[in-house]
């Protein structure tokens, strides 16, 4: 089941690719139906799920015997609902893409399709390897989708995204390899297995330089300041679909790979370091809050408002604090959700207007109500509106940090009132005020448009509301993260 | 006799081939280019299918002279899928441009038996012998037939560069078979173990060290292939780019590794040196280049080190030798795809192309630009082309071995060669079409070179996605 996940995309990737250039509409259904066929699959997933720690879903088989890596996928708690986000904003992207995206439409729709793959893979692979192949590969559809598809500086932002993460990830890499030639010395078995590697407890200087190793990875990609500054321009530059896609799954690789692989290997390690990264955690969450604070670019303004709340999640993470932990989780689902809408938003007035300048927008509310209530239900899930699905996540989050490291928890709480006053003004510069006048003739949302966003609305109402299925899920993932 | 006929089988039929096609040169001169080509893949692949037999013979049965263990079969198997894939590639390419077809085909050939008779060599004059053989082809493919300045110049300066490395060889065997009285590597073994670590000894050892850098092109001994590679024509680039390293580096390990287990220590440090040196250098000069043949070049440059990490990091034990073995694969899979499309967009274009010339490529030429694009990714190591595993296999060993630092200068160097091949990748997608022109039409008569260009990325592709595939047919054609 899990392998359909992965390679349905790719098969259909592979259909679309043989299919003539001029058959467009067909290649636009061909894509919504595999992405509508994927989350099918991934709701069945969730609906098969058993609420118990361990892996489900497992497939395993010998891949490269020689050096012990294994063709191994599983799913439990933490990664479960991030592959059911990931599969539910392929169609969101696909639909927002059928109305807006003119350019090479065919390959662009492959390029999406290989990139969903490869996100679903990350979180699927439970070999290193593995997951290192599927970490890498997904960056070549990312920069293709920032390189061929974004605005006008797409060119440095796309390479400079790659060069970015790559490097980190070669860091990864050698931290890989330490603790793989370890675990086999000391057991005889040599294996990327990473159910198998989390049994052993390293000595602590491996973990303190393995920690490291991953953890650059990571933080390059959640982004942590001060490694955050590819983000900025990937978002700026991206079309619509790959800010969403960036903004709602890929930064999660980082903060699931601190979860999935740092915490479980390096127990220690992660004790050790956790006041720093904390440290890290706030500053990203009050930097990335304040300069939001001062960008009149609306993409811009979101894309530093992502690395705000990717800095709840970090600090959540490193409270090691089972409500800290569960809330980080939940916070990335609800942060997936409601920033892919927002960054849909902008698309949407983006392919209308041809504008992103906050000044030069405004009183969009007189043209397009529905539109107006859509971006302000949404920013208003962003501040964490209790009964959204940013408040439960921000607030398990709160409480995490507050139990374990108090002093933390004050800067936590100040970057949700900067957050609150960003996104507040920025609603009452859009869509309050006055119309400028050449804006006039703006039509609201079409059906497609209202599509791609339903389903991102009733997500966050649920989760707001009744995040009880959702926690359960998480929850049952905790103990064994804690435990070690 | 009959051990003598097996183990020597497919060098020995290689020969029968380039005979065939002397003969048929003198009666069809300058005609029938393609069945002297047939032959000559005839032959390639028969002696491909011999290889795995030669395993059998014992090596105390052929004088100490020639070995036909695991790491020979393996080594050998790249070094003819080189050689064919290159025949593959310049088939065309000759028969267009001149009517001396069939003496392309049999200095092909005979390159090829000169680097598999260094493989197998387990005495310095056999391999001495090989490495001349070897040379001597490849002096004169360098510069085959293309009335061009640079091509001419490169040659020659192979010819200076590799007559020098030759002279440097000999000079050390001499000096070894001064102090010792041998040249069989068996023998030399036992006197090592001896303990006599006679100081000529180390000399000689010393002046082959340098002479095998040389020839394989390890930096600071590079600087010749740059030029030779710019210059040659493609296909001879291709396969000068990938076959001597195959040989090179099989000798290296036998002297090195095996040849003197206990002073490996001693040597440890001078390879590994070479190898930081070679990946840092050749990294860096890459960076620089406008012409994509010479980044090729340097990137061939780069890639020596990281299969120079897997000699060291095979330390005592040939056996040892699975990562060189699969690298030098991956290796020839994907640097041949690369030249060869090189040479498609050549033919294409009817120039030589700097990187920015690929502007827009990706979109004029759909297949060959995704092709081309597998290709620098694979060498860029970047999953899931064979590249990775290939590269991520090295590092392992060395790793293990204890070449911590190695391993991390070598992940450095990946990152800068990142940038280099993803910049020709972006071109090839990213930079706008200068002419604009959508979908232009497809150079034609290429078929052999389009087909060895897909068969050279189905190999890329499998090494990257399933390598067990590779590995095992290597273990079951050696082990029976």
């Amino acid at each position: 089941m899990l392998s359909v996940l992965v390679f349905g995309p790719v098969a259909g990737a592979l259909l679309l690719a043989l299919l003539p250039q001029s058959r467009v509409r067909l290649a636009r259904g061909l894509s919504l139906a595999v992405t509508l066929a994927v989350f099918g699959v991934s709701v069945g997933l969730w609906c098969g799920f058993e609420t118990h720690a361990g892996f489900q879903f497992v497939e395993r088989l010998g891949w490269i015997p020689t050096i012990g890596a294994e063709y191994h996928l599983g799913v439990d708690g933490l990664s479960l609902l991030l592959v059911l986000l990931t599969a539910l904003l392929g169609p969101v992207v696909v639909l927002f893409s059928m109305q807006h995206v003119r350019i090479r439409e065919k390959a662009y729709y492959i390029t999406l399709l290989f990139l969903q793959a490869g996100l679903t893979g990350v979180f699927v692979a439970l070999d290193l390897m593995l997951f290192y192949i599927f970490w890498e590969a997904m960056l070549i559809p990312m920069f293709l989708l920032i390189g061929i598809w974004g605005g006008p500086r797409r060119i440095y932002a796309s390479v400079k995204f790659f060069l970015y993460t790559l490097a980190g990830s070669l860091l990864m890499l050698a931290a890989m390899i330490a603790v793989y030639l370890h675990h086999g010395a000391r057991t005889g078995v040599y294996t990327f297995d990473l159910v198998a590697l989390t049994q052993l407890s390293y000595p602590p200087q491996l973990q303190v330089w393995a920690f490291l190793g991953f953890f650059v990875a990571f933080a390059i990609k959640v982004p942590l300041v001060p490694f955050h500054t590819w983000l900025p321009d990937a978002h700026v530059e991206a079309p619509t679909a790959g800010s969403v896609v960036l903004a709602g799954v890929l930064l999660k690789m980082g903060t699931y790979g601190l979860m999935r692989f740092s915490l479980p290997l390096f127990p220690d390690a992660s004790r050790y370091f956790a006041p720093e990264v904390l440290t890290l955690a706030v500053v990203g969450i009050i930097y990335g809050a304040v300069l939001a604070l001062a960008q009149d670019d609306l993409k811009k303004l979101i894309a530093y408002s992502s690395i705000s709340h990717l800095g709840f999640v970090v600090a959540g993470i490193f409270s090691f604090d089972p409500r800290g932990e569960a809330g980080a989780v939940l916070q990335m689902i609800g942060h997936g959700l409601i920033t892919g809408a927002l960054f849909l938003c902008v698309g949407m007035i983006y392919e209308r207007t041809h504008q992103r300048s906050i000044p030069l927008l405004g009183g969009l509310a007189h043209r397009m109500p529905v539109y107006a209530t859509v971006l302000a239900f949404f920013a208003l899930a962003s501040l964490g509106l209790p009964g959204l699905a940013g408040f439960v996540g921000e607030f398990l989050i709160l409480i995490g940090v507050f139990a374990a490291a108090p002093a933390f928890a004050v800067g936590v709480a100040v970057g949700i009132v900067l957050g609150a006053a960003y996104l507040l003004w920025m609603l009452q510069r859009v869509i309050f005020g006055t119309l400028p006048e050449k804006y006039a003739g703006l039509g609201d949302l079409t059906t497609l448009e209202v599509l791609a966003l339903a389903p991102l609305v009733v997500f966050t109402i649920w989760v707001g509301v009744a995040p009880r299925p959702f926690l359960q899920v998480i929850e049952s993932a905790i103990p064994a993260l804690l435990s070690r | 006799m009959n051990d003598i006929l097996t183990a020597c089988g497919p060098e020995l039929l290689l020969l029968g081939g380039v005979v065939l096609i002397t003969v048929l040169e003198s009666i069809w001169p300058a005609r029938g280019l393609m069945a002297k080509a047939v032959i000559g893949l005839a032959s390639l692949a028969a002696a491909f299918v011999l290889l795995p037999a030669t395993a059998a013979v014992s090596s105390e049965m052929l004088a100490g002279l020639w070995s036909g263990d695991r790491l020979s079969v393996v080594f050998k198997s790249v070094i003819l899928l080189a050689a064919a894939l290159s025949l593959l590639m310049s088939i065309e390419e000759i028969g267009r441009r001149s009517k001396a077809g069939g003496e392309f085909v049999i200095l092909v050939l005979l390159a090829a038996v000169g680097m598999m008779i260094m493989v197998s060599g387990i005495d310095l004059i056999v391999i001495l012998l090989g490495l001349e053989l070897m040379a001597v082809s490849f002096y004169i493919l360098a510069g085959f037939t293309w009335a061009r300045a640079s091509t001419t110049e490169g040659a020659l300066k192979y010819v200076i560069s590799g007559l020098f490395a030759s002279a440097l060889l000999m000079y050390g065997i001499s000096l070894v078979y001064g102090a010792t009285g041998a040249t069989g590597l068996e023998r030399l073994a036992t006197v090592a173990r001896g303990g006599a670590s006679d100081s000529l000894v180390l000399a000689g050892l010393a002046f082959i060290a340098c002479g095998l850098a040389f020839k394989m092109g390890a930096a600071p001994f590079q600087m010749w292939m740059p030029d030779v590679l710019e210059g040659a024509p493609t296909p001879v680039a291709g396969y000068l780019a990938v076959g001597p390293k195959v040989a090179v580096l099989a000798v290296a390990t036998r002297i090195f590794a095996a040849g003197f287990p206990g002073w490996f220590a001693l040597w440890g440090p001078v390879w590994w040196s070479l190898a930081a040196l070679t990946i840092l250098w050749g990294n860096l000069a890459a960076l620089a280049q406008e012409n994509l043949k010479r980044m090729l070049a340097y990137s061939s440059v780069a890639h020596v080190g990281y299969l120079l990490i897997a000699v060291v990091s095979s330390g005592n034990s040939p056996e040892a030798s699975g990562p060189l073995a699969f690298y030098l694969l991956a290796y020839a899979f994907m640097n041949l795809g690369a030249f060869g499309a090189l040479l498609w967009f050549e033919r294409a274009t009817g120039t030589e192309l700097a990187w920015r010339d690929l502007a827009g490529f990706g979109r004029r030429y759909p297949l060959m630009g995704g092709l081309f694009a597998l290709f620098l990714l694979s060498l860029a190591g970047i999953p899931p082309t064979a590249g990775f595993p290939a590269k991520f296999w090295v590092f392992l060993e060395g790793w293990r071995a204890g070449y911590q630092g190695l391993v991390v200068v070598a992940l450095l160097g990946s990152a800068i060669g990142a940038y280099y091949y993803l910049r020709a990748v972006y071109a090839l997608y990213l930079l706008p079409d200068p002419d604009g022109a959508e979908g232009a039409a497809s150079p034609t008569g290429f078929c052999l070179l389009t087909s060895m260009i897909l068969l050279a990325a189905v190999g890329t592709a499998i090494a990257g996605v399933v390598p067990r595939v590779f590995i095992e047919i290597a273990a079951k054609a050696v082990l029976g």
